[in-house]
């Protein structure tokens, strides 16, 4: 569950006032060609009822009688400084995370779902600013400025860098470089909540140096920051967001709405991040229609789990005959296990079927499937007869196994023992402060601390990451799942099950050298 | 049969937590069994554990290339220089840098001794296979529960013989030229042992937590981990 807090009264525009004059309450404006024709704020309800059936709203006087016709408790305040203390009170009680919302949102379920099951533990939903994408760090020093740019309607006064916000701006505060604006919606986890009471009333408190184009969440954010929270990004991946603050917003926000895919939003989000070259190219570009059929048919992620080990053990059922259309056989049979490997996992992501069970079950029967093929090729090749009694082939089996296991326990004891590192804690800085020069510098003064010795030839080899070859090599080099999967598969299919044990020693071998002086290198550093 | 999520007794600093049970995890995954339980706090410091691995696993091999490891005695060679070296780390606190590298050492060392004495013996392969690939499962059990937030009993640690135990009993089964019977019992004991508990647990806990921590990929590697936290590639 969720504590939902929804901001009723929306920022008022830079400069000149909106061309229709006062904003219009979210309980007035209609949705139209929605089904049932809600208002924004009923369908926004609607749509986080199941995080928070009592969200709390705070509204303006003057609205709050349209707010408590709806449920959840409403919280009246006379202004800014009064909506940042309100929300300091709801945040002092919350024993849950918290999100928090303009309730003049008009929003995709899929984008609610994306921020709440973020793991950052505080995460912000920005645009960027399309024209800074391809920014150099220009020559010269950069002087903070208060910005008078707009996006979507939204000050552009935040930057922010590759994962975090790094400053914010306001009517007040002067920041660097902007490059994004903050839309309004924000999560936050438990852990950050009684930091968040502290800085809205702090904030509250500076409430008079402000300007009426300030929200309530740019605020937050620029005091979570400001406090050292390393706060992140969610930029849209085809999901919908705007705000509407009349109805003539509100139409044109749903013709642009009627526009967007969100199942595909969905599918697209069900698929894992982070995944190595074979996978990325060979399985992933197809393996979500096959997890949305799955997941239509009622399938449940466990079944798909299920037909993955079934098509495992079939495959090394058909290296074990020890014949080359059993190899081929096998090989083929391989690819499809590994492709519902991939796909159960999409489909309890797309369904948002989670299970204990399931996650176990997925992990351990990778191993069984992968260590169960082994069986088959050294089986075959024992039949077979060709490899005299098979011992030989048996016996590299066996150093295989010995050294996947061992690489992925490699894996398990360095994670572990880098959680024991606590992060290095950001920068901050007063509140009160006017400008970001402070934090830039002292982020700076890091970057330079960091670029010798070892930390240096860790950060070249990072950043070499942004050429997309060295990318894919560097993913390919630790033979992940997908490339041991392809691996066994081709020189199977075309060799003997000699020449794959060969190929997953050596390029495991090579792997497990290269992630361990990797790892070497930065526990030195 | 239980596994119980370990509550600390009282709520530390979340950072001094985190170190704990992290510290814990990476103890938890060298499979000490019991004579290194019985051992601990009775030798003092112990020696430290990544030297100690190395020169283990170094003599080992040298034992190995030398062509030493033929038949009768000898055989206890590899496994009593690994008992000897390594047994008293268990009571090091692993904090150290390299730390990380004890578990992976260690299993490496186990699986070796394993191979090695098995070529010496001519124990059937298959055999071997499945007794390493149950002793990883083991490990990777202990992975996947602890990465839920939940721990296998400590009995199933002393029941699993631990690392030190399993050679032992496997450098004697070879000694005395009878290393296939001796791999064959351990083995359909460890199969039992580990995959009924693990399946009963898992069960259990799926019934009782419908969430834990259902959502995140128990496999994922530390590097693939930040680059989805931080969607930048980090990879070494």
């Amino acid at each position: 569950m969720t504590r939902v807090v929804l901001l009723g009264s929306p920022p008022g525009p830079i400069g000149s006032p909106l061309p229709g004059g006062q904003h219009v309450p979210a309980t007035d404006i209609s949705l139209a060609s929605q089904p049932g024709a809600p208002t924004v704020y009923g369908r926004l309800l609607e749509q986080l009822t199941s995080l928070d059936p009592q969200p709390t709203t705070i509204a303006r006087p003057g609205d709050a009688p349209a707010y408590r016709a709806h449920a959840g408790q409403v919280v009246e305040s006379q202004d800014l400084a009064g909506d940042l203390r309100a929300l300091a009170d709801v945040a002092e009680g919350a024993t849950e995370n918290m999100l928090i919302m303009p309730a003049d949102s008009l929003a995709h379920d899929e984008l609610i779902y994306q921020l709440t099951k973020a793991k950052r533990a505080a995460i912000a939903l920005i645009v960027r600013d399309p024209e800074s994408a391809a920014e150099e760090p220009s020559p010269g020093e950069a002087r903070p400025e208060i910005g008078g740019e707009t996006l979507e309607g939204l000050p552009m006064r935040t930057r922010v860098g590759l994962g975090r916000v790094i400053s914010v701006g306001t009517a007040y505060h002067a920041v660097t470089r902007p490059n994004a604006a903050l839309l309004g919606p924000l999560h936050l986890h438990l852990r950050h909540t009684a930091l968040l009471a502290e800085t809205a009333r702090e904030l509250a408190d500076l409430a008079h140096l402000f300007g009426p184009e300030d929200d309530v969440t740019e605020l937050l954010v620029l005091g979570l920051v400001r406090k050292g929270v390393s706060v992140g990004l969610y930029e849209r991946a085809g999901e919908f967001y705007a705000r509407v603050r009349d109805q003539r917003e509100a139409d044109e926000a749903q013709v642009a709405m009627s526009g967007y895919d969100e199942d595909r939003v969905r599918l697209d989000n069900a698929v894992k991040g982070a995944d190595g070259f074979f996978t990325t190219f060979f399985v992933s570009t197809y393996s979500r229609f096959i997890a949305r059929w799955a997941a239509r048919r009622g399938m449940t992620p466990n079944q798909v789990t299920l037909i993955s080990i079934a098509l495992g053990l079939l495959s090394a059922g058909a290296f074990a005959t020890g014949t080359r259309w059993g190899a081929v056989a096998g090989a083929v049979l391989i690819y499809f296990a590994f492709v519902f490997d991939c796909v159960d996992g999409q489909v309890a992501r797309y369904a948002r079927r989670f299970g204990v069970l399931g996650a176990w079950l997925d992990a351990t029967f990778d191993r069984f499937k992968e260590y169960a093929v082994f069986v088959g090729l050294a089986a075959g090749a024992t039949v077979s007869g060709k490899f005299g009694d098979g011992e030989g082939v048996w016996t590299l089996a066996l150093v295989a196994l010995a050294l996947q296991s061992g690489r992925h326990l490699l894996d398990f004891s360095f994670g572990a023992a880098n959680r024991r590192k606590p992060p290095a804690p950001l920068p901050t800085l007063e509140l009160k402060v006017v400008d970001d020069v402070k934090l830039r510098e002292e982020l700076e003064r890091r970057r330079t601390v960091k670029r010798g010795g070892v930390s240096g030839l860790l950060k070249f080899w990072t950043d070499a990451g942004r050429f997309r070859s060295v990318h894919w090599a560097r993913k390919m080099i630790v033979f992940p799942i997908g490339e041991r999967f392809a691996a066994i598969a081709i020189t199977a299919a075309l060799f003997d099950p000699r020449v794959t044990f060969l190929t997953l020693l050596i390029w495991g071998g090579v792997a497990a050298i290269y992630t361990l002086t990797g790892r070497l290198l930065r526990s030195l550093a | 049969m239980i596994t119980q999520p370990r509550v600390p007794a009282i709520a530390a600093d979340p950072e001094e937590e985190q170190r704990r049970v992290q510290t814990e995890r990476l103890l938890a995954y060298r499979d000490d069994g019991p004579l290194v339980s019985v051992l601990k706090g009775r030798v003092g410091r112990g020696l430290p554990p990544i030297p100690s691995l190395l020169v283990a696993l170094l003599a080992i091999v040298a034992l190995a290339v030398t062509g030493t490891l033929s038949d009768g005695p000898i055989l206890l060679a590899p496994v009593l220089v690994l008992v000897v070296l390594v047994v008293t780390t268990g009571s090091r606190d692993h904090l150290g840098r390299f730390d990380w590298l004890a578990p992976p050492l260690l299993r490496a060392a186990e699986f070796v001794t394993i191979i090695l004495l098995g070529l010496a013996e001519d124990t059937p392969k298959w055999l071997l296979f499945v007794l390493i690939y149950i002793v990883g499962y083991h490990t990777y059990d202990t992975v996947y529960r602890t990465r839920q937030g939940i721990w296998p009993p400590a009995w199933l640690f002393m029941a699993g013989l631990g690392w030190e135990v399993r050679l032992l009993i496997l450098a004697v089964g070879a000694a005395v030229g009878q290393l296939t019977v001796v791999a064959a019992i351990l083995t359909a004991y460890l199969l039992v042992l580990f995959s009924v508990e693990s399946v009963l647990s898992w069960v259990r806990l799926d019934k009782a937590s419908a969430q834990a921590r259902a959502e995140q990929d128990l496999e994922q590697s530390p590097e693939e981990a930040a680059e989805e936290l931080t969607g930048r590639a980090d990879r070494n």
